[in-house]
């Protein structure tokens, strides 16, 4: 039987899945597919432990939302280092209607708390930390054609940081495994070194969505990233 | 035997309430068996909630409520009647929501409500029959009523439902289980195990004018019981300031859930979150903590983690930070007291000067309470100091505390007796590998104090002094008759020796497929537990992790990061030792055991291996790789021969033992790592041929033979 869209992106999650398990990178995975009327939806499974965090007017707004992600058990994967990657997925019927990967470095300084009273799981976590500047970073790549506006809103964009106007173009929607590897290569570029796989992944495995070009001449005239193959 | 539970005691009551107690305890009376409860349980009345002033709930008598009439009162006898009243409404209403104490829609044993006025305050017309005035109308009424005996289940049932914990944990759902399965089994025995027993409950609603100190080994429900006060005070006065803090914070999600369904109990509402104060026992600026709060509050700097493992180094940095808020609150000369009652749940985790930290931030008559275990401390070899010298002096130097002499009323020592998570078998064999008992050279660590052990339930024979003969043996009532029974014909402990890693993960995962395919376990029923460095444990699990997912079987690596869940439904939990602390599972792998089985520092490995056994509530499995496991192993069947009692000769240098097996100085360690790479370097140049082996002067290879024979 042939295999429906959302079930190629099932094999490739449980593939990226593995290669992040044998690579040290991820301690929690945390996926559900779901239907919503002729809708498919690929996302993480919510769970409610709210009020765990002392959020208050003062805490800076990246650190409540990463809170209330964590709360919330909003991530697809959790990263060995507590930074978390989201992937969302919209099928309606064999249509892929929107897709959203983000991530959301965790927020340095942070960790105070949650680590003293057991040592890391990671040893080069302390390296991270300590060559970090202290501003987290947070970015999302996102396909959303209803939302379509030429320029203003690319079908396909790159957001940086909390500024809602940050959309810049991207050509196409980029595979799950391309976005892993490019959080990878430019957060852990430690890791990425030691990666050899990553470098030699046989994409041949993959049987993601063959994504189309997104992005219109207009936007092309600007500075956009180059994501189809 | 009746007993008395001394709960809330409103002043106005009190002396009334001791010739109540003395009427009801006296030898007339002595034939009631059961539970007289002061100030318990809570119900709602038209002015809010508040506690009933006595419930006897005997086998005898059935459950008779008592209200007190005070000294002072002004009411009638409609009032009186009205409260009579309410109380009997109150308590049927909660006791009918459950069917083990129904007989079809009535109670299924007599309630009365009876009015206790001593001073005769009530004007009342003629004789009003569920009035008493004195100590004989007391007597007389709780002897001559004739009354049906309760049947003994549903007499249990009732003090079950009494004290407010029938529904206190969920179990889990489990569909279709055969008899005899792991899953059956432990489906029959989560049905047993809402029921508190009455140290637990003496030790939920009984508080003392000071602080009170909890004991009890692993298991034997500290985290219930200080989730049970929290909720008892808060409902009985909403106003008081109650904190609930812990140094593990998987602990965190624990307290929200019991808390939350145990004043529910009461009042069948959610609690007031920020008048019970849930805290980690250090915190930041994003996470409540107590030590950051009452730093904060009295204008002294708090370190934060980080700065604190700088300044005191890793092992340090928690006891540094809090002797150094210490003497800066000290500096001040008056102290916030930004508390009424403290619970300190893990507190052999904190260092003395917390407990004194805590003592100056409570408000009058400083009700810090301290839940413990001596035996679980997986960094300090110290045990805490006497109660008395935990919370400092006053000005003449004598202690700010110390245990009352006096029998009556509440105690502020309580210690909780029975273990409902391990069975005999596994607490003994997590004793003997902990301190070492069938160690060839004796124990490398041992108690000296007989009345500890007593306390945490083992009958001591023998003198605990050197060169004698001690047998250490679990008291019959120290765990529940159906923990065994329940478990009887299962294998509780195996241990698995594998010659590779790669064996060890290979039978760890077929036995975990064999679990959830055959055995009717659910993967949040196991527990995996890495022994080996914490910084090695993504790296070490990872091929686990890949060939049980291959199988379809997910799995995480539980606690780590802040708000994690510890157990997820369909997933095996992974956790490093530190992690696993205060956590439980069904069942339980040890993985790579032979980092704890023998070298320096045993006492600490021991430790770790300890604490890793006792989070089993049914089975344990623990692997390891190559000949340390025959260590281990020759410990055990020790422990099984001998029909689980400890028997040993007690030490005589127990002071150099402690030193020899205790943690290394850094200097120490890296001397030892020094010699190691010196030794290989050896070794290696012999391998490579650089180095003739016959350059070697015979007298040191013979030594290294020697060694290596010693060995095995």
């Amino acid at each position: 039987m042939r295999q429906q869209p959302w079930q190629k992106v099932q094999g490739d999650i449980n593939l990226i899945t593995g290669w992040l398990i044998k690579n040290n990178l991820t301690i929690e995975e945390n996926f559900q597919y779901k239907d919503i009327g002729t809708k498919r939806i690929i996302a993480p499974k919510l769970t409610s432990n709210q009020n765990y965090f002392n959020v208050s007017k003062k805490t800076p707004k990246y650190v409540s939302e990463f809170c209330k992600i964590i709360e919330n058990s909003n991530f697809s994967f959790k990263l060995f280092d507590h930074s978390i990657i989201q992937c969302l997925y919209t099928f309606d019927g064999p249509d892929l209607i929107k897709q959203k990967f983000c991530y959301f470095e965790f927020p340095t300084g942070f960790d105070d708390i949650f680590s003293n009273d057991a040592p890391n799981t990671n040893s080069s976590l302390s390296e991270i930390n300590q060559n970090h500047w202290g501003i987290p970073t947070h970015l999302r790549i996102d396909f959303d054609p209803e939302r379509y506006d030429s320029v203003l809103h690319p079908k396909t964009h790159l957001s940086l940081g909390g500024n809602r106007d940050c959309r810049i173009p991207t050509s196409s929607p980029i595979k799950l495994i391309d976005f892993i590897e490019f959080v990878v290569k430019n957060f852990y570029h430690q890791h990425w070194n030691s990666l050899c796989e990553f470098l030699t992944i046989n994409r041949s495995n993959f049987k993601e969505l063959p994504y189309s070009i997104t992005i219109d001449k207009d936007e092309q005239s600007l500075i956009f990233l180059h994501t189809h193959q | 035997m009746l007993e008395i539970i001394h709960g809330d005691r409103p002043k106005a009551i009190s002396s009334c309430l001791d010739q109540l107690i003395s009427g009801i305890m006296s030898k007339d009376a002595t034939s009631l068996l059961g539970v007289l409860y002061l100030g318990y349980p809570l119900i709602k009345t038209p002015e809010g909630t508040r506690s009933v002033p006595a419930l006897l709930v005997s086998e005898k008598s059935g459950a008779i409520a008592f209200d007190v009439i005070p000294a002072t009162s002004e009411m009638d006898i409609t009032e009186a009647i009205q409260r009579q009243d309410n109380i009997y409404n109150e308590l049927e209403a909660k006791w009918k929501k459950f069917p083990e104490i129904l007989n079809k829609r009535n109670l299924a044993f007599k309630l009365e409500v009876v009015t206790f006025d001593p001073f005769d305050r009530i004007q009342k017309k003629n004789d009003e029959p569920f009035f008493l005035s004195n100590k004989d109308q007391l007597i007389s009424y709780l002897i001559k009523q004739s009354r049906p005996t309760i049947k003994k289940l549903i007499f249990q049932s009732l003090k079950s439902i009494v004290q407010g914990v029938s529904k206190l944990r969920t179990p889990k759902i489990r569909k279709n289980t055969s008899p005899l399965t792991l899953g059956r089994r432990m489906k029959d025995l989560d049905e047993q195990t809402a029921v508190l027993d009455i140290y637990q409950n003496r030790a939920i609603i009984e508080l003392t004018d000071s602080p009170q100190r909890i004991t009890g080994l692993a298991g034997t429900g500290k985290t219930v019981v200080i989730a049970g006060k929290a909720a008892y005070l808060h409902a009985i006065n909403p106003d008081l300031d109650i904190v609930v803090t812990f140094y593990s914070k998987t602990l965190y999600q624990q307290y929200i859930s019991l808390i939350t369904r145990l004043y529910f109990n009461h009042n069948q509402d959610e609690p007031n979150w920020k008048k019970i104060h849930l805290m980690h026992a250090w915190g930041g600026e994003n996470a409540p903590g107590l030590y950051y709060k009452v730093a904060t509050e009295n204008g002294c700097s708090p370190l934060s983690y980080r700065e604190a493992k700088e300044e005191f180094g890793f092992k340090q940095s928690w006891t540094g930070s809090c002797d150094k808020l210490l003497v800066d609150l000290k500096k001040n000369h008056k102290i916030t007291q930004l508390y009424d009652v403290i619970l300190i749940d893990e507190a052999q985790d904190m260092p003395p000067s917390f407990f004194e930290i805590c003592y100056q931030s409570t408000r009058e008559p400083h009700r810090v309470v301290w839940a413990y275990d001596e035996l679980q401390q997986l960094n300090n070899e110290e045990i805490l100091p006497e109660p008395k010298d935990l919370f400092g002096s006053n000005n003449d130097a004598s202690p700010r505390f110390t245990f009352s002499d006096s029998s009556d009323g509440p105690e502020d020592d309580i210690i909780l007796k029975v273990c409902y998570r391990n069975p005999k078998e596994i607490i003994s064999t997590a004793h003997a590998l902990g301190l070492g008992v069938y160690n060839p050279d004796g124990p490398f660590q041992m108690y000296e104090d007989s009345d500890l052990w007593n306390r945490i339930g083992y009958r001591v024979i023998g003198q605990l002094k050197p060169n004698n003969e001690v047998t250490l043996e679990r008291e019959p009532d120290a765990s529940p008759k159906y923990l065994e029974e329940f478990l009887s014909g299962t294998n509780l402990i195996e241990l698995k020796k594998c010659s590779s890693s790669e064996e060890q993960t290979q039978w760890v995962c077929e036995q975990i497929h064999q679990n959830l395919t055959s055995n009717e376990l659910q993967a949040s029923d196991i527990l995996v537990i890495f022994l080996g460095h914490p910084w090695n444990l993504l790296k070490q699990m990872a091929p686990l992790r890949l060939l049980l997912k291959n199988l379809n079987i997910n799995t995480h690596i539980a606690g780590e990061g802040p708000a994690a869940e510890y157990f997820k439904d369909d997933s095996v939990a992974i956790s490093q030792i530190y992690r696993a602390k205060g956590n439980e599972a069904p069942m339980v792998y040890i993985l790579n055991a032979e980092t704890c089985a023998a070298g320096s520092e045993l006492m600490i490995k021991r430790n770790r291996l300890f604490t890793a056994i006792t989070r089993a509530r049914g089975w344990v499995r623990i692997c390891g790789i190559g000949s340390n496991m025959d260590i281990i192993n020759s410990e055990i069947e020790l422990v099984k021969s001998n029909n689980n009692k400890l028997i040993f000769r007690f030490p005589e240098d127990l002071a150099n033992r402690r030193k020899l097996h205790g943690e290394l100085s850094n200097k120490a360690k890296n001397k030892r790592d020094k010699e190691i790479t010196n030794l290989k370097s050896v070794l290696d140049a012999i391998d490579d041929g650089s180095l003739q082996i016959d350059d070697v002067p015979p007298s040191l290879l013979e030594k290294l033979i020697k060694a290596s024979r010693k060995k095995g």
